[in-house]
């Protein structure tokens, strides 16, 4: 069984690798197409992040939405749910953040007013789940399309609310709630928009690892993913480790909006959080639910997101671009296969 | 009043157009065992293909057939890389319409701001005078006109049809199918494929007739939604007139609500579309109809303890 795991995660690791290449490399004939150096181009991607703070930090502040919400996907998949909808919790969790930040947390000190808004965007994105997992639990309504439904609706939610609500009244009438309190910021390292919220993200991976590999729980949870009827007969109570499961999913992508609105985005516009939900999905989808893997892919997604605006300077490729190699790089890897359940 | 609600059927139509090509097609892809969500991306590059083309050229019919093929690529990859190299069909969709998403927002960036002449209407002399519904049913272009009669196609396809019944088969019993002498694998790849198809015309009608613009991943959501609506309509290709519609009105009820001059705000107005495709999903399921092709049942359900 040890032996068959590392094999796997061997397995898991070359494929990545392979992917990576041969994405490259399709990328580099698209490249082509657009009268670009493929190498020069490619150079210029490690050029963004070689002796700049800032970039470097860009990886972080994107790396930890992502890898948060990727868990927040992998959880439910584990005990056999499918939470698509990482993308409306994250963004609901960073408008709770924010409306608790701006009007109840204002006037008090950091260490207190931080945790409070945590909580609230917790709270939120549970609310979010709970909607799409109270439809599966009574109705056995389809949780794919439901979470993908509540994604949008969260969308024109927080549209609705930065147009009128809360929008900033000192804010020269743009669609943006007011900021947050300076006390009530995640401080960054130097030189950067990156902060220690991506240890957090880390240490979430590796929690989530333990559980599923070490201990009775995890265990449990992939007994009632992988198959139903024997988790019943073993006497395990399956809605309610579902349940419980989702919920804590969908608020951990509510803590990400929550991390992500204090420490990057200060204030809620139309577009914010968006395309971080989906983006973490994939992470986690391309290298079969490992958590330990998913902080690499997700890392490597980050890199790609960050550098978009410093390639369009650099090379003056659309920055749409770098979202074109991350979908190749995405591809490749799902057409070189998954890996199989019983290796 | 009367123009009012005219006006409101007219807009019914017209929202539901693009839905109706995007519901039948991943009805179809469903009825042969497969949820195929990237009908959003495929859509999405019908919509740029189809402007684009239109754009260089003006020759409308070609601009379909470039949609066309733009939604088969997306099509046979969620086909290939599902069915042959066993990617997670979720997982593999939403990858799939980020790949559209990208490539559509990169060659599409030069024509956003520009316009073209997209299909004109066609009014039927005499019918479209008819008060009420006159405009909104016989006033219309060439791709509404087909999205009238291709539920009914569907349904002669799938259900008075071989072929059909082999498609049908592949999401219920699959032996019918090889028994009749078809090939399952190549059936679903092909089911799959039309869905992309169909979706990529409904996107084409989208950007070249309905709005006659072209903005980045302005599909919104209505792949998603026609793949939901697919349930709606209990896998039954009449309904999907039905289940279409409600989008329909559902949107146009919000361009109703300002032409009203109500004071309800457009982002409110906007979500309402969404939340009654939920509730519908809700109100299907409560009902609890059985119609569900046996194949989807197993989606999601592992059979195998994972490692």
């Amino acid at each position: 069984m040890q032996i068959a795991k590392t094999n796997a995660i061997k397995k898991g690791v070359i494929r990545f690798c392979i992917g990576a290449a041969a994405s490259l490399g399709i990328f580099a004939v698209f490249l082509l197409t657009q009268k670009q150096n493929p190498i020069s181009v490619y150079m210029a991607i490690i050029h963004c992040f070689v002796n700049n703070r800032y970039n470097v930090g860009e990886i972080w502040v994107h790396m930890t939405p992502i890898l948060i919400t990727g868990m927040a996907a992998l959880i439910p998949s584990k005990v056999g749910l499918c939470n698509c909808g990482g993308e409306g919790q994250l963004i609901a969790g960073a408008l709770a953040a924010n409306v608790v930040g701006v009007y109840c947390c204002s006037g008090m000190p950091g260490y207190l007013g931080i945790p409070i808004m945590m909580v609230a965007a917790v709270a939120a994105g549970m609310l979010c789940g709970a909607i799409p997992l109270i439809g599966k639990m009574c109705l056995n309504m389809n949780e794919t399309l439901t979470t993908l439904l509540m994604n949008y609706i969260v969308v024109k939610i927080v549209a609705f609310l930065v147009y009128g609500p809360i929008k900033d009244p000192n804010g020269n009438n743009y669609p943006m709630s007011a900021k947050l309190a300076e006390q009530l910021r995640i401080t960054s390292f130097t030189g950067s928009r990156g902060n220690w919220t991506i240890f957090v993200a880390v240490i979430i991976a590796i929690v989530v690892w333990i559980v599923f590999n070490k201990t009775e729980l995890g265990f449990k949870m992939k007994v009632v993913g992988g198959n139903g009827r024997a988790a019943q007969f073993a006497g395990y109570k399956v809605k309610k480790i579902q349940c419980i499961s989702f919920l804590v999913a969908s608020g951990l992508a509510g803590l990400a909006g929550g991390f992500f609105m204090s420490s990057v985005e200060i204030q809620v516009r139309e577009t914010t959080g968006s395309g971080y939900g989906f983006m973490g999905f994939l992470a986690t989808g391309i290298v079969g639910d490992n958590p330990l893997l998913s902080i690499v892919s997700s890392f490597m997604l980050s890199a790609l997101k960050a550098c978009g605006a410093t390639l369009e300077v650099n090379t003056g490729l659309r920055s749409a671009a770098s979202m074109i190699l991350m979908s190749v790089i995405l591809l490749v890897i799902f057409a070189l296969g998954r890996r199989k359940r019983d290796e | 009043m009367m123009s009012l609600i005219g006006d409101f059927i007219l807009n019914t139509i017209r929202s539901g157009t693009p839905i109706i090509y995007a519901l039948i097609g991943d009805l179809i892809g469903q009825r042969a065992g497969h949820i195929s969500l990237s009908v959003e991306g495929s859509m999405l590059m019908g919509c740029c293909l189809g402007y684009t083309t239109c754009y260089y050229t003006g020759n409308l019919p070609l601009a379909v057939i470039v949609s066309i093929l733009g939604g088969a690529l997306i099509g046979f990859l969620q086909a290939h890389l599902n069915i042959a190299c066993g990617a997670n069909m979720f997982a593999l969709a939403l990858a799939l319409n980020y790949f559209a998403t990208s490539v559509t927002t990169y060659f599409g960036s030069s024509m956003i701001s520009k316009s073209i002449k997209g299909f004109s209407k066609i009014a039927i002399p005499g019918l479209c005078k008819i008060p009420l519904i006159g405009n909104a049913l016989f006033n219309q272009d060439i791709l509404t006109y087909i999205s009238f009669i291709l539920p009914v196609l569907a349904y002669f396809v799938l259900y008075k049809t071989k072929l059909g019944l082999a498609v049908r088969s592949c999401g219920e019993v699959h032996q019918v199918a090889v028994a009749y002498g078809f090939d399952v694998k190549k059936l679903k790849y092909g089911a799959v494929i039309v869905a992309g198809m169909l979706a990529a015309v409904g996107g084409c009608q989208l950007s070249c007739a309905y709005t006659m613009t072209w903005t980045a991943e302005m599909s919104g959501g209505r792949g998603f939604i026609a793949s939901a609506l697919v349930i709606l309509c209990c896998w039954k290709p009449l309904r999907a007139y039905f289940a279409a519609y409600l989008f329909g009105a559902a949107q146009a009820l919000g361009i109703l609500f300002q032409l009203m001059g109500l004071p309800i705000p457009t982002n409110i107005v906007n979500m309402a579309p969404y939340v009654i495709t939920l509730i519908a999903l809700a109100i299907t399921a409560i009902n609890k109809t059985p119609m569900m092709p046996e194949e989807l049942k197993k989606i999601g359900r592992p059979l195998e303890i994972m490692n």
